[in-house]
């Protein structure tokens, strides 16, 4: 998860969504979903300690 | 003289508490005792939805470029798709798209560069924080479970510092 603040740090973001939001806006998007899953996911395996 | 001597006897009995008759031996034996511990069901899995993140500035939309009809591969050389005006951009398209979704109004929420940022820091912190919550559960678990099969239950948590 550390890797999504990296891509802040690594990037001028202000500079990116700016020359290319089309861009930005679809890997905003990608990675949102990916960072939801993950969550998902964390939360799926501690709920299958019922099972 | 006969029921004197016995009412001595019995009073003498429940004063002395049996002590005449030498003391006991009480043993003292530290056994250990199970304790059943229900383990509580767990909360079901969090179910997320996305939203749509629209990144607006002012650049003019560059067209995509057409598609060769026979290798069905894009080929800027046959010309780009005419969808917008000229000079169409971004936020124009937002607008317009904001406007067709709400019957005409403008209304949305914003975020600038600085709060999105935060608000992936934010979506970091509470993944760190189930991670590390569902160890504990996991460790509580197999201290408390007295099924067998209770001490292999595992998950897998990165270790790499942040999480």
């Amino acid at each position: 998860m550390a890797e999504y603040m990296d891509i802040f740090r690594r990037h001028n973001l202000s500079k990116l969504a700016s020359a290319k939001p089309g861009m930005i806006e679809k890997r905003a998007n990608n990675k949102t979903k990916e960072a939801f899953d993950a969550i998902e996911n964390d939360s799926a395996r501690i709920s299958a300690l019922n099972d | 003289m006969r029921l004197k001597t016995i009412a001595l006897g019995l009073a003498l009995l429940t004063i002395s508490g049996c002590s005449l008759l030498g003391p006991k031996e009480v043993e003292i034996i530290t056994k250990p005792v199970q304790i059943e511990i229900v383990q509580p069901v767990l909360p079901r899995p969090i179910d997320l939805k996305e939203p749509k993140w629209y990144v607006v500035s002012d650049s003019v939309i560059i067209e995509n470029c057409l598609k060769d009809p026979e290798t069905k591969k894009s080929n800027c050389k046959l010309g780009r798709e005419d969808l917008y005006p000229e000079g169409y951009t971004y936020l124009d398209k937002f607008i317009d798209d904001i406007k067709k979704n709400h019957g005409g109004d403008i209304v949305f929420f914003a975020m600038t560069v600085d709060d999105y940022e935060l608000m992936a820091f934010n979506t970091q912190e509470i993944k760190r924080y189930i991670n590390q919550l569902g160890e504990v559960i996991v460790y509580y678990r197999n201290v408390t479970i007295n099924d067998d099969n209770g001490g292999a239950v595992e998950i897998k948590v990165k270790k790499d510092g942040d999480n």
